[in-house]
């Protein structure tokens, strides 16, 4: 990278950790620290948690997918609207008027403390594994681009977002989050608007859609009912919602942005912020993606956008083979590149099918240089796809836009961090240590406390990051692991607000028995986001049982449940 | 710092916005669609 670009990168990352340092307003108080005494506006709060959850592996790795596979990859999100509603109208009024710090502090008004104890775990053990996988999967590929080991690499994400974090609690984390939303969307949008305009004088914006239309990349919807299929209408409608519904109404890292609005009607509008945007959102970062595609037909791309393994084949007892398929590479792009003006100023079925064959020839002798890329340097996990748009941003966009989409690649990532960190470190201290180790103290012991927690939960992520690539398929067991976790943690709050007759044992073996019904059905290879569907239904039904039987054995009378904010409170 | 929620405006109607952000995804969805057809 040119030294300006440099420069840039350093002194936006230094701006952003400054600034969130000066965000010293109640951060003194535990609510301030955790809950930046919910004073924060609706729009803030709602960029909040569209910045929590876009993270760097959604700039390298979505822009990667919209590059290869196109914008199919948005059905996914299509659950996620109606979920925002279903909690604008559920879960969001009873966590904010029950005046709770976690999600979790609610069950045990509902239910009783080993519920809450147990959710909340679950909660820790899966976020405090994915903070891992959220610094070192962006560090890999950055490592490369930026020329940096990737130790450094994953310092200079994980860094930033713990000094900040620790000191200056949620209300460093909302506003940085604010910052940080705007220079990835008004990164993207330059980004998307420069690979229009780079497109050769004869070929125009339409043209190019249409060389992404014929080789299936504008399809979007798959109306299969497939349950082994990951991305169709159906998956993301009814998976999607559930895991929506899971992530934003049961998972402290999205729950704790919204409980920070001043309002309850202003929490139901951070939520809707996304219900409305999310989806074009995803809808750019893919076609960012699919333009990266069709700009590389006309400018010359590399065979692997992974030049650090490129170059390392090449010099191999393999060298030779890697140098016959650059030549047929080199024959292919330029074959296709012939073949795409065809289309473009006479296009008939004969022109797109000679195009069509040649993307696909190019596309094979691309998956035949990755193969000989994992079979030589060892590393089995290779996705040419994930260096695709870091490759593209350092070698194509002008000087100056290089740093800025650098640093909003490591920024997105650092956000990210830095709110699990901040929900890591609220559930630590609310449900574990004031609800077991010391229940009555002052809020500056508390607040020393919580400090601690976060720097802790920053360091376990550090480690686990930097152990991430050598754990290698475990890191990928461990992340796989969590997403089963939350269709059975949503399933207890529907159980909590669906079932008045539900008691605590029911809720705590439901739980269980949930957890154990997905580990079954995600060994019949069925589509991870139907798990979330079996894992709240499950639980539901487990612990409407259970209830049912322990309080006919016990003789207990069916008394409701109890209000929010009449409870104990931790 | 902890004064009672007295800003709490939860009787402003907001049922207009569920109803709205119900038609945005129904019209970003056909738009996707036009799109996909429209370039081929």
């Amino acid at each position: 990278m040119h030294p300006i670009d440099w420069a840039i990168l350093v002194g936006v990352m230094a701006w952003i950790v400054y600034d969130g340092l000066k965000r010293t307003k109640g951060r003194d108080e535990l609510e301030g620290y955790f809950l930046a005494n919910r004073s924060i506006p609706w729009w803030a709060a709602g960029l909040s948690v569209m910045a929590t959850q876009l993270s760097a592996i959604t700039m390298i790795g979505t822009t990667g997918q919209g590059y290869s596979s196109g914008m199919s990859f948005v059905q996914f999100y299509f659950g996620l609207p109606l979920a925002m509603v279903v909690l604008s109208l559920t879960l969001v009024p009873f966590f904010y008027r029950a005046r709770v710090y976690t999600a979790y502090e609610y069950l045990e008004r509902r239910f009783d403390a080993k519920t809450r104890s147990l959710t909340s775990f679950l909660f820790l053990l899966q976020r405090g594994l994915s903070c891992g996988v959220i610094i070192s999967a962006p560090a890999v590929v950055m490592s490369i681009i930026l020329g940096l080991d990737v130790t450094t690499t994953a310092f200079v994400i994980g860094v930033p977002a713990i000094v900040y974090t620790v000191f200056g609690g949620v209300q460093a984390v909302t506003w940085t989050d604010v910052k940080i939303m705007v220079l990835i969307v008004g990164g993207l949008l330059a980004t998307a608007v420069l690979l229009v305009v780079g497109l050769p004088d004869t070929v125009g914006f339409g043209d190019a859609l249409h060389l992404a239309a014929i080789t299936g990349r504008l399809d979007t919807l798959n109306f299969t009912f497939d349950l082994n299929q990951t991305y169709t209408v159906w998956s993301g409608l009814i998976g999607g919602l559930f895991l929506m519904l899971g992530y934003f109404g049961a998972d402290q890292s999205q729950v704790q942005r919204y409980l920070t609005a001043q309002s309850l009607h202003a929490a139901k509008h951070s939520l809707l912020m996304s219900a409305y945007w999310k989806i074009p959102l995803q809808v750019l970062v893919l076609l960012v993606g699919i333009l990266v595609y069709t700009f590389y037909i006309f400018t010359p791309a590399p065979m692997l956008f992974n030049r650090v393994h490129e170059e390392r084949v090449a010099r191999s007892e393999r060298a030779g083979e890697f140098s016959q398929l650059q030549q047929r590479f080199d024959a292919t792009v330029a074959a296709r590149r012939a073949a795409a003006q065809q289309v473009v100023t006479a296009d008939t079925p004969e022109s797109q099918a000679a195009y069509l064959k040649l993307d696909a020839d190019l596309q094979a002798v691309r998956s035949e240089a990755a193969t000989l890329v994992k079979e030589t340097s060892g590393d089995r996990n290779y996705n040419d796809a994930n260096y695709v748009f870091p490759t593209f941003i350092a070698t194509q966009l002008p000087i100056g836009l290089i740093g800025l989409m650098m640093v909003a690649i490591i920024l997105a990532a650092t956000d990210s961090i830095a709110a699990e960190l901040n929900s890591l470190s609220t559930a630590t201290v609310i449900d574990f240590y004031k609800r077991y180790v010391k229940t009555e103290a002052s809020d500056g012991h508390y607040l020393m406390v919580s400090k601690w927690a976060t720097a802790f939960w920053g360091l376990f992520a550090s480690i686990v990051a930097i152990w991430a690539s050598e754990l290698g398929s475990l890191i990928e067991v461990v992340n796989r692991f969590g997403s089963y976790f939350y269709g059975s943690i949503l399933g207890v709050f529907i159980l909590a607000i669906g079932w008045r007759r539900a008691n605590g044992t029911g809720a705590f073996i439901g739980v269980l028995g949930g957890l154990g019904l997905v580990m079954y059905a995600a060994s019949t290879g069925i589509s991870f986001l139907w798990l979330n569907l079996v894992g709240a239904v499950g639980v539901f039904v487990i612990g409407m049982i259970v209830s049912e039987i322990t309080r006919a054995g016990s003789g207990e009378p069916g008394t409701g449940r109890r209000e929010p904010g009449t409870g104990s409170r931790a | 710092m902890n004064e009672p929620i007295t800003k709490l405006d939860d009787e402003q109607p907001i049922a207009h916005h569920y109803v709205m952000v119900l038609v945005v995804e129904a019209v970003t969805v056909f738009a996707l669609w036009l799109l996909s057809r429209a370039f081929l």
